[in-house]
């Protein structure tokens, strides 16, 4: 917890930041209004402009100074948009994010008219900055005043300003009350300032910067770049695990087992060895060769390297004939897929027969593979009990999310008694 | 036999050496990538060679790489194969030539020693030895065809002919007797149009046609 001496110290701290934050928009803000009448005057004014047109024209010289002071306005407002970012970004920390907008000076007139992002930073240079502009610049002066007065009163009270003290009535009245108002304002500067700040940060915001359309299409972009990343990521662990479970636990296992098989087999004409002991080790033996076939199972299950080297194609082979449940695998032409579809396809055939296997009571299971109008078709049907839940299992949750992953769909029909065919569409270009 | 073995892990190596001595089997020299492999063929002209599928640089199917060049160069060496992980493709590469003295197993198999000797005997004597595992990829994979008009006896037959076994071997795997296996083996050859010229030709087409269909 900050104490209250920490407090007003960080909002006297803050009170300054947004004030220079602020006095540095000025400039910025006058400069808007100060280029457009300063340049648009002598352009008004030159003969060619009114060339041919008597005095009498004037809506003729109205309407060509509107056109002058527009272009002037949409060719210097990406340039003051520039700065203005450039102005949140190192006084305040904010981030505007940049919009592309066309150029007048490269002849995109048409555009510039037409673009909703200029008209917005139009408005923000010449309205809401004024504006503000206007409501500091009176703050400004309410302090200064303020100043002026704490000064000017105790001289008018011993006597030595320019001013004679007055006893007697309304101007004594007037200084306390200058004096009330002074410290008030002082007093409650660093909310005003506060206050401005968030105003001009929204004004930009909102102005500035991209619309909201924009945005929502910067997020979703975002999004599914960090999407793509963690993805990529879980797989990237899995191929580490496969590695790491193929140079250690596997090798070491086979190393075991082999060693044992030497054993049992130089053990197995020896009469001296007694009987239990032969159990044992024949018993050893074979246990370490089903924690290889499990391991070598799981393995498969996670990212089996032929994956990479071969493709989902070849990939499919290994998990179909895995199976209990006999499959019948058909694999149409699927021409080159990404790396992260195939990883999806392989997943969703590796959970899906799992799933047979485990709910289904099936005796024939099939998986069809093709690719169609940009899209891989995974087909995953069996002859099973059916009634299977698309909410139910986790396994199919998990499915349904590694399918959503690379914006594929996956359809689940399973009637009580059965069939169950499981659908999914992954987007894989044209 | 002279043999010449590839494999990245140490250990593994030491398994497979002992297992070969224990057989009778001289290594002649041990390497642990796919170039060295072939140095050491080229130098030692072995009978047989016992390789890993990945090793380095890439880690992928180096051992199937060098296995294919060995049977291009040195058709006379047996290759047998092993891997953590056994792939169909990767035994397709393997067979594309021919049938004869090549082998493909998961390493699982050297644990059990007698049958692993046998299969790298075999190889050696001009057979074959694919793991089941393989012959189970392959079966998912069947189209309509020929193959389907088999029973699923004959089916098995012929996954243990692909296997690379004799008559007398399949005959005591499926429990039958001799004969009855000679009669699925004709009956086999009938149904996939072989006809009855040289009897270990047909066999190897029939084999053929089971993996490449």
């Amino acid at each position: 917890m900050p104490t209250t001496e920490e407090l007003r110290r960080t909002r006297w701290t803050q009170a300054g930041q947004d004030a220079l934050f602020l006095i540095t928009g000025l400039p910025l803000w006058l400069g808007a209004m100060v280029m457009l009448t300063v340049w648009s005057k002598p352009l008004q004014d030159v003969q060619f402009l009114g060339a041919g047109l008597g005095d009498g024209d004037i809506v003729v010289r109205f309407a060509l100074s509107v056109m002058v002071i527009v272009a002037l306005m949409l060719t210097i407002a990406p340039i003051l948009t520039g700065w203005q970012r450039r102005r949140f970004r190192g006084m305040a920390g904010i981030e505007i994010l940049e919009v592309e907008t066309p150029r007048i000076y490269k002849r995109q007139v048409r555009a510039a008219l037409r673009s909703e992002a200029l008209r917005r930073q139009v408005v923000y240079h010449l309205l809401a900055g004024p504006l503000i502009g206007v409501a500091l610049a009176i703050m400004g002066f309410a302090i200064g005043i303020s100043v002026f007065l704490v000064f000017q009163i105790p001289q008018h009270m011993l006597g030595i300003g320019r001013y004679q003290p007055d006893f007697r009535g309304q101007k004594l009245f007037a200084q306390v009350f200058s004096l009330l108002v002074s410290v008030v304002t002082a007093y409650f500067a660093p909310f005003l300032l506060r206050l401005l700040t968030r105003a001009d940060e929204t004004a930009a915001r909102r102005l500035l910067g991209p619309n909201e359309t924009v945005v929502l299409a910067h997020r979703v972009q975002t999004l599914s770049e960090s999407r793509a990343a963690a993805i990529e990521a879980a797989d990237a662990e899995r191929r580490r695990i496969e590695r790491d479970l193929h140079d250690g636990a596997q090798q070491r296992l086979m190393s075991l087992a082999v060693h044992l098989g030497i054993a049992r087999k130089t053990l197995k004409d020896v009469e001296q060895v007694p009987p239990e002991a032969m159990a044992v080790i024949i018993d050893a033996h074979e246990q370490v060769k089903e924690a290889m076939a499990e391991i070598r199972n799981l393995v498969r299950g996670l990212h089996p390297a032929v994956l990479d080297d071969r493709g989902l194609d070849a990939a499919l082979s290994g998990v179909a004939a895995r199976s209990a449940v006999p499959v019948r695998l058909t694999v149409g032409s699927t021409g080159p897929l990404s790396a992260s579809v195939e990883t999806v396809a392989y997943f969703v055939v590796s959970e899906a027969l799992a799933n047979v296997v485990k709910h289904s009571h099936a005796k024939q299971a099939e998986v069809d593979v093709e690719r169609r109008d940009g899209l891989l078709l995974i087909r995953v049907g069996d002859d099973g009990v059916g009634g299977a839940d698309a909410q139910g299992g986790t396994g199919l949750t998990g499915l349904a999310q590694r399918v959503a992953s690379v914006d594929g769909r996956l359809r689940l029909t399973s009637p009580s008694g059965g069939p169950t065919v499981l659908t999914a569409e992954l987007p894989c270009g044209a | 036999m002279r043999v010449v073995i590839a494999d990245d892990s140490v250990l593994i190596r030491a398994g497979v050496v002992r297992v070969l001595e224990l057989a009778g089997h001289e290594v002649v020299a041990e390497t642990g990538d796919g170039t060295a492999l072939l140095a050491a063929v080229e130098r030692h002209r072995p009978d047989a060679v016992v390789a890993d599928v990945r090793m380095p640089p890439t880690f992928k199917d180096e051992g199937i790489v060098a296995a294919v060049r060995i049977r291009e160069r040195w058709p006379e060496t047996a290759v047998l194969v092993l891997s953590q992980f056994v792939e169909e493709r990767y035994a397709t590469d393997l067979l594309a030539r021919d049938t004869a003295r090549v082998g493909y197993l998961l390493k699982d198999r050297v644990a059990d020693i007698d049958s692993f000797i046998e299969a790298l005997e075999r190889v050696a004597a001009g057979g074959t030895a694919l793991d089941p595992e393989v012959v189970a990829q392959l079966l998912v994979r069947r189209p309509a065809d020929p193959l389907d008009r088999l029973t699923p006896r004959e089916r098995d037959v012929l996954a243990l002919m692909a296997e690379g076994r004799a008559n007398t071997a399949i005959a005591t795997v499926l429990a039958v007797s001799e004969s009855a296996v000679g009669k699925h083996i004709n009956n086999i050859f009938m149904k996939l149009d072989l006809q009855p010229d040289d009897l270990g030709h047909r066999r190897v087409l029939a084999v053929l046609r089971y993996l490449a269909a």
